[in-house]
Order: structure tokens, then sequence, then C-alpha cells
């Protein structure tokens, strides 16, 4: 009866740790028989023995393309060497059979941790980082980051690289959604090791942008239009006393700009108001003072209001004179003023209160 | 005729004929006492009926008509970018229903105000959303309303010279192939060896009709739509391939061909045909 070497020998040209108990294992070829005894030694490759079973027997029976298993207890290897290792079995009538002698690498386990981990992410990309570390200087061969939405379904794999630093930059996270990522690292012997989930939020905190996009399909080209038109940026300036702002203007929450004083005045430049538009605003007064309230262009156009007349007007370099409304006694209320091409609205509580034909 | 502004101030009937907002303006003061909210300047004409039915505590939309608008939340900012500079960037994103990852579509310069993303596929619904970055900050997205994408044709495109060609007339796809790197060595042993490349990419020839019907049915052929065609389907370009059956790819075209002129008929239908080799995955 033919009787072959243990085979599918592990661990094998592979590093394992020394600092802890490690199962070494093969497959036993004893055809019809079963495993009597065995014998596993440890050598360093200039053959100097460091472990040694002597004659051992199996826990359980073992038959015919069965795997043999023994732990080697902790503290038996020494990291940073390299062994080699050979295991005998004895069928129950024959002669030991030999397996190859092994060779493998003892030496700590590497390790690879994210360098920074925030709880929240508030961009839709960022750059992740991890750093390798194994005590014996054994370097890493390949690395890959993987992404996962919250329910762990991957939303990208960054494939292996097999140089370079671990970084990579994953551009496309929703706000307002939870993901996880993953590093898995192996090192130059064979060693697979991963960072474990590390799950984040993802909430934008940026400026913001007071623009709506549209999407429109269209089907005639099988694509669809994006517009979001032109950013503006518009930033006013003032004289006299620094604005202030007061709370719950109108209803809860609604802040509005007080101007104390008469000599008190914001502006807005650049702005290109072209022919034909409207300018509205909402304008309440509470000290009932007389002087002007809007002006375009440093003179242009200049509505007032008098408290001696309590009417409105309209005047300045574009008119030859002053255009009255009728008068109107001011509570304290807010108005919305219109200025448009042929009228001047003074609006209260959706009504028209006053009005100046231009 | 009146010549404006050169008979100022002295006639009441001139008076009327001079209008405050027939004259561009570009800068508005606003002065004390008094508190001042919702500044808002739009190129419309309002009318009065608008204007009574408006609630004016509520907070205005940016149009394409509006010039300015200040809501003064502790702040004067009366555009519609309050970042920390001049847009630089516009990115472009698209995100599928119920997927969580944004896929970029296009990075844009800052001037840019639309883009049409020819690469979406067929028969989902997208949400797209726009980010705006300066040199140091970048925007919160701006985000579209989602839109289905509805429409079943074959199409090729040039996205680069926005050319698109729609091909639904007795349009014919054939066979795929899908071309791979396979070698099979025999050996002594009872099975082979195999040895496989990284080679994946697809090839696929299209045939269709060249023309318009119009809506008496009668078919068109303009012999300028060949010419146009068969220049573009040879001009090396690559292309954008997007299926009936909703996949799109990077591709390139080749082997134009049309149908043999029968001079016995005096109106057959002209059949165009070419190759189509996948470059990329869009």
């Amino acid at each position: 009866m033919a009787f072959y070497r243990p085979s599918f020998l592990s661990p094998e040209s592979i590093a394992i740790s020394g600092s802890q108990n490690n199962d070494f294992s093969c497959q036993v070829n004893v055809s019809g028989e079963t495993v009597t005894n065995y014998r596993l030694k440890i050598f360093t490759m200039a053959n100097v023995s460091v472990y040694d079973t002597n004659t051992a027997t199996p826990t359980t029976n073992l038959y015919d393309k069965d795997r043999l298993y023994h732990t080697v207890p902790s503290g038996t290897l020494t990291n940073g060497n390299q062994y080699k290792w050979l295991i005998t079995t004895n069928p129950s009538s024959a002669t030991p059979v030999y397996s190859k002698e092994t060779p493998f690498w003892a030496y700590s386990t590497p390790t690879v941790v994210f360098n920074s981990t925030p709880t929240t992410i508030t961009a839709k990309s960022y750059n992740f980082t991890c750093t390798y570390t194994q005590a014996q200087s054994v370097p890493f061969a390949k690395w890959k980051m993987v992404w996962y939405d919250i329910t762990n379904t991957i939303i990208e794999d960054s494939g292996w690289s097999y140089s370079g630093n671990i970084s990579y930059t994953f551009d496309g996270f929703v706000d307002s959604n939870s993901y996880k990522v993953k590093c898995y690292v192996e090192s130059q012997l064979g060693t697979l090791i991963d960072t474990g989930y590390y799950q984040f939020l993802v909430d934008y905190a940026s400026p913001n942008l007071n623009i709506v996009p549209d999407a429109t399909l269209n089907s005639e080209t099988g694509s669809v239009d994006v517009k979001w038109g032109r950013a503006v940026q518009i930033t006013g300036s003032y004289t006299g006393a620094t604005p202030t702002y007061i709370d719950n203007f109108m209803i809860a929450g609604n802040k509005a700009l007080s101007l104390a004083s008469a000599s008190d005045s914001v502006y807005f430049e650049n702005l290109s108001i072209p022919v034909g538009s409207t300018i509205k605003f909402v304008w309440q007064q509470s000290s009932f003072a007389t002087g002007p309230i809007i002006t375009l262009d440093n003179g242009g156009l200049i509505l007032s209001y008098s408290t001696s007349a309590q009417t409105f007007s309209l005047s300045g370099t574009s008119f030859p004179s002053t255009l009255y409304s009728s008068p109107i006694v001011l509570n304290t209320n807010p108005y919305l003023i219109a200025i448009l091409t042929t009228k001047v609205y003074i609006i209260q509580s959706n009504t028209l209160v006053a009005s100046i034909d231009i | 005729m009146f010549l404006n502004g050169t008979f100022l101030g002295y006639s009441s009937f001139l008076a009327s004929q001079l209008q405050p907002m027939s004259i561009a303006y570009n800068k508005i003061s606003i002065n004390g006492v008094a508190v001042f909210d919702k500044l808002h300047v739009v190129i419309d004409t309002l009318t009065l009926d608008y204007l009574l039915s408006l609630n004016i505590t509520e907070e205005l939309s940016w149009t394409t008509n509006t010039v300015m608008e200040a809501e003064f939340n502790n702040n004067l900012n009366a555009g519609n970018l309050n970042l920390g500079g001049t847009v630089t960037k516009w990115e472009v994103y698209r995100v599928a229903n119920n997927s969580s990852a944004l896929v970029k579509v296009a990075s844009l310069s800052g001037d840019a105000e639309s883009f049409i993303d020819y690469t979406i596929p067929a028969y989902d619904t997208y949400t797209y959303s726009v980010f705006g970055s300066t040199s140091t900050e970048i925007s919160e997205p701006l985000t579209a309303a989602p839109v289905y994408a509805d429409f079943f044709n074959y199409f090729l495109v040039d996205e680069d010279t926005n050319t698109v060609y729609l091909f639904d007339l007795n349009a014919s796809l054939g066979t795929t192939q899908n071309q791979e790197d396979v070698t099979i060595y025999n050996t002594y042993n009872q099975f082979p060896t195999i040895s496989q490349g990284a080679r994946k990419y697809r090839t696929t020839n299209l045939s269709a009709i060249c023309g318009d019907v119009e809506c008496n049915n009668v078919l068109t052929q303009p012999p300028v739509y060949i010419d146009s065609l068969r220049d573009f389907i040879m001009n090396g370009r690559s292309k954008i391939f997007k299926t009936r059956k909703g996949d799109v790819q990077r591709v390139y075209t080749s082997n134009f061909s049309y149908s043999l002129f029968n001079e016995g008929i005096k109106t057959q239908p002209m059949v165009v045909s070419f190759d189509i080799t996948e470059l990329s995955e869009v």
C-alpha cells in the first residue's frame, strides 16, 4: 500500500506571530489506515531545533485526507526569525512518512490604523490615510480601501495598490449620510490585516449659495440639461453707525436691518439694475422722521417721507419736479414699498394705502 | 419727439415722460431712521395684484431675473453667493435613486452656468447636485429636483461639440461580441492550461435608416444626412454610445457603409451601418 507524504502544510512561506499560539496543520495521506501518532519539529534555518513534539497522539482518529492540527504555544518562536518545520505521520501498519521541510517566518503581527477619524466629515470628498506598522520592519505588499454605506453595501473599492503611501481621496459623499470605510493591507510576508470599520457622518457645513438648479430631461438627445445660472456676490456697505439687526421682525426668527439715525445709510453698488426692473422692500418707521427712505444713484431718484405733509415724495436729478402721494398717516406696522416703471406703491397688510403716479 | 433729459425740470408734461425705472441704475442707498427688510430687485415689472397678494414675510428664491436680494440676516449680503471669494469652479454630480454615492459628471470653470449630461443611463431617477468652490471653500450642494431618465433610442454623442445623432428608424443593433484574451494550452494532462489577459471590451454594429419621417408618414432622406453622418462616424473622435437597453459606453466608430441604390426603384430607404468598438466605461 502506498503512503504519501503529509501535504498542504500550513504555515508555508508565510509569517506567523511568535507571541501567540499558532496552529500548524497538514493533510494526512494514509490510504485506508489511521494515524497512530505524529511528530512535529521546528528548526532554525541553521538546523537548530527549537521545538519537538516527540511522539504525539492525535486527539481524534485521523483517516486518509483528514487534516491534522497541532498548536505550538506562544513564546516558542522568536519574532524576526525564519524557521522551517516538518511533520512525520505514522500510519497504523507502516513506516512513518515525512513531510517536506517547510519554511516560514515568525514576526510581529503588523497593524494598520487610520490617521484621522473625525466622526463628521464636512465635505463631499475626504482624503483617507493610514499608517502601517510592523515591528520587524517588514513592509506592506499591497493595500486597498473599501467604502460602504450604512447598510454595508460597497459603494467604492479603491482596488489594490502596490506602492506609495496608504492614501486615497474619496469624492462623492452625499450630505447627511453615514458611511463606513475599511482599509486592508497585506504584508510582504502574506499577513492580511485591516483597520476594522471606521464610521462617520457626512454633513456639509459650507457657506451657502442661494441658487436652485434646474434639471430637465431632453429625450431627443438622451441627455439632461442642468442649469444653475450665474453666481453673484453683492455685499452692502454703510456710512454712519455700524448697522444693527433686530430679531423676530414680523415673524419669529426673522431678522431685519435697523438704521437708528438719519445719517445712517446702507448702500449697494455695481448692481446694473436695467430698465423695467422693480425695487421692493419692507419698511417700518416708529419715530416718524422726515427724510429720504431710498436713493438710487446718488440722487437720481429719491423716495422720501415728510411727517409734516404726511406724504411720500419722489424727486431727484431724473425728475424735473417732485411728485407726491396723497397724504397718509403712518402707523408703526411694516409697509411694503415697490418702485416700478410708472408707479410707486405703498402697501400695508395686502392693501394699497398710497401711490405715486410717475 | 421728446429728448429725455434735455428739458429737465421745466414742464410737468415732460415730467410725466420721465420714469424712474426706465433708466438703468447702479446703486441703491437706504436711509434711517427706519427698519428695512427683504430689499429685492427683480428685472420685471410686477403688477399691483401680485404685490397685493404677496406674503411679505416670505423669503424669496433667487431666479434668473433677480438682481439683488438682501434679507439682512445679520449681514449685508445681497447676492446669491456668500463665499469668501468668487466661484472659480463648478462641479456637477448626480446620484441615482437609492444610491449613497455621488457620481461626478463634470468639473467646469467658474463662469459656467449650465451643463448637458449626455452620460446619464436610462430608466432610473437621478438627482443632480452642483457645488461651487472658491480657492478656499466649497459650497453646500445646490440640488435640483429629481429627473427620470426616460428615453428609448440609440444615441451617438460627441459631447465636446454637442453633436447628437439619434437612431430610431429601423435601428438594429448587431450581436455584441465580448473581446477577451484567452489562450488554451493543451498539455499532457487531462485538462488544458488556460491563460487569460485583462482584455475586456465589446464590439458591435448598428444599422438604421438615415432620414426623417414626417407627420404624413413620408420618409425624407436628404443626401446631406448621409454625408454628415459619414463624416461624424469617421472623424476619429471617441463618442458616447447609448443603447435602448439603457447602458452607456465610450466608443470608437468605424466602417461606415450604406446600402446600394437600386436604380429600378424611385423611393427606397437608405440604410447605413457602422461598427462600434468600446473604449471605456462612462
